[in-house]
C-alpha cells in the first residue's frame, strides 16, 4: 500500500510494536476510530517496527486486539528511519492532501486527541 | 531532535521538561525585573501562577467546547495530561484576563508590571522553540534550500530553528531595555510587536499551518492584527513625550 493511493482520505499512521506499553495502551482507540470513521474517509493504518519486534508478536498482538485495520510490517526497519521514529509508539494525522499535519510522538494517545485531530481534518473538506 | 530523554530505566519527555524549566526561568526573570522596577517581586510571581493557571484551565475548557460531543462523552478527557488538546488563544485570553483582574485587586500598576513580565515571556518564548526542536514539532515544509533537515520524510525548512534563532534575538533585545524607558508599557509593547513580526515572517515557512478560507495562514491573520494593535499602542504611548518634547 502505498500512502499516494490515499489522497482525498485522512490516514492516521501509527508505528507500534508488541513489547510496548503505551503501544497496548492506545491500540483500541485506534480500533474504536477505525470502527467508528472509515465510512467517513478516515484510515487508520498501523505499522508494526517489525525491525525490533517480530512477526509473529506482531500477529498475536493484532489478534488479541482484535484489529481489523490494515498493520503493514516493516520488517527492515524502512519506515522507522523514513519518519525518524524516536519512541514508539508515533501517530502521524495526515490531511487529504496527503500533507503530514500532526505527529505525536510516545504515548499512550488520549482518545480525545485522536477524535478531535480527526474531525478538524475532516472538517477541512477536500 | 529527541523527543524522550532515556536516563537509566526512565524515559523522560523532554519537551515537557523544557516548557517547565521555561516556566520556572519565566517567572524568575519577571520577578528580577519587577524588583527592579519598584513592584511587589511577590505580586508579580502570584500574578503568573494566576495567569498560568487560568490559562491552562481556560485553554482545555475553549478546546473542548470545540468538540462538545466528543468531551460530553468522555468528560475525564477534560483531564487529560496532554498539551495537543489545548486552545492556546483562549488559553492566552483568559490567563491575560485573570492576570489583569489579580494585578488590579492587587494594585499592580498596569504598564510597569507588563514591562517586568516581558524579559520572562521572552524567555518562555526560548524554552517553546527549544521544545519545538526537541519535539518536532512547529515543523516546516517541504523545501529544497541547502540548509533544509530531513524531518518526517522529507527535506523540510528546519522552522524550529529559525523559531529558536527568533526568539533568542527577541530576549536578547528585551534584556538590553533599561526598565521603565524611555515609557512605562515600552519593553512589553516592543515584545509583543517583536514576537508577532517574527511569526508572521515565520509562519510561511511553516508545514502545519491551520488555514482559513483554504489560502490564509490563520496564525499570519492574529499575528497581524496582533503587531497593527501594539504598534497603535506604542504610538499612543509615544504620543504624549512627543507633545511635550515640542
Amino acid at each position: 500500500m502505498r500512502l499516494s493511493d490515499l489522497r482525498g482520505r485522512v490516514v492516521v499512521l501509527n508505528i507500534w510494536a508488541s513489547w510496548c506499553p503505551p503501544c497496548r495502551a492506545e491500540m483500541p482507540a485506534l480500533q474504536v476510530l477505525h470502527e467508528q470513521r472509515a465510512g467517513q474517509g478516515v484510515v487508520v493504518l498501523g505499522i508494526n517496527s517489525t525491525v525490533q519486534d517480530s512477526e509473529q508478536a506482531a500477529r498475536d498482538f493484532a489478534a488479541e486486539y482484535g484489529l481489523t485495520f490494515p498493520i503493514a510490517l516493516d520488517r527492515d526497519g524502512e519506515a522507522t528511519r523514513l519518519y525518524q521514529v524516536r519512541a514508539l509508539p508515533s501517530t502521524f494525522f495526515i490531511d487529504r492532501q496527503g500533507i503530514i499535519r500532526r505527529v505525536v510522538v510516545g504515548g499512550p494517545l488520549n482518545p480525545s486527541v485522536l477524535e478531535t485531530t480527526v474531525l478538524d481534518l475532516l472538517g477541512e473538506g477536500g | 531532535m529527541l523527543p524522550v530523554l532515556q536516563i537509566g530505566p526512565a524515559a523522560i519527555q523532554l519537551p515537557g521538561l523544557l516548557l517547565i524549566a521555561g516556566v520556572w526561568l519565566g517567572s524568575v526573570l519577571a520577578e528580577r525585573q519587577a524588583r527592579r522596577l519598584g513592584l511587589s517581586g511577590d505580586g508579580v510571581e502570584r500574578l503568573i501562577l494566576v495567569g498560568l493557571v487560568a490559562g491552562i484551565l481556560g485553554a482545555r475548557m475553549g478546546y473542548a467546547a470545540r468538540y462538545l460531543e466528543v468531551y460530553a462523552r468522555d468528560p475525564l478527557a477534560l483531564l487529560a495530561l496532554t498539551p495537543v488538546t489545548l486552545a492556546p488563544e483562549v488559553g492566552a485570553a483568559i490567563g491575560l484576563i485573570a492576570a489583569l483582574v489579580y494585578g488590579q485587586r492587587r494594585r499592580l500598576p498596569l504598564e510597569p508590571t507588563l514591562d517586568a513580565l516581558s524579559p520572562g515571556m521572552a524567555a518562555f518564548a526560548v524554552c517553546l522553540a527549544l521544545a519545538h526542536v526537541a519535539s518536532g514539532d512547529a515543523f516546516g515544509a517541504p523545501t529544497d534550500v541547502p540548509w533544509a533537515i530531513v524531518l518526517w520524510g522529507m527535506p523540510r525548512h528546519p522552522s524550529q530553528v529559525y523559531e529558536l534563532l527568533a526568539a533568542l534575538a527577541i530576549l536578547a533585545f528585551v534584556l538590553r531595555l533599561r526598565p521603565g524607558t524611555p515609557f512605562p508599557g515600552y519593553a512589553f509593547g516592543v515584545f509583543v510587536a517583536l514576537s508577532a513580526a517574527a511569526r508572521l515572517v515565520l509562519e510561511a515557512f511553516r508545514g502545519d499551518s491551520v488555514m482559513w478560507f483554504g489560502t490564509l495562514r490563520a496564525a499570519q491573520i492574529v499575528s497581524l492584527v496582533i503587531l497593527l494593535a501594539a504598534l497603535a499602542v506604542l504610538r499612543r504611548l509615544v504620543q504624549p513625550m512627543a507633545d511635550a518634547g515640542r
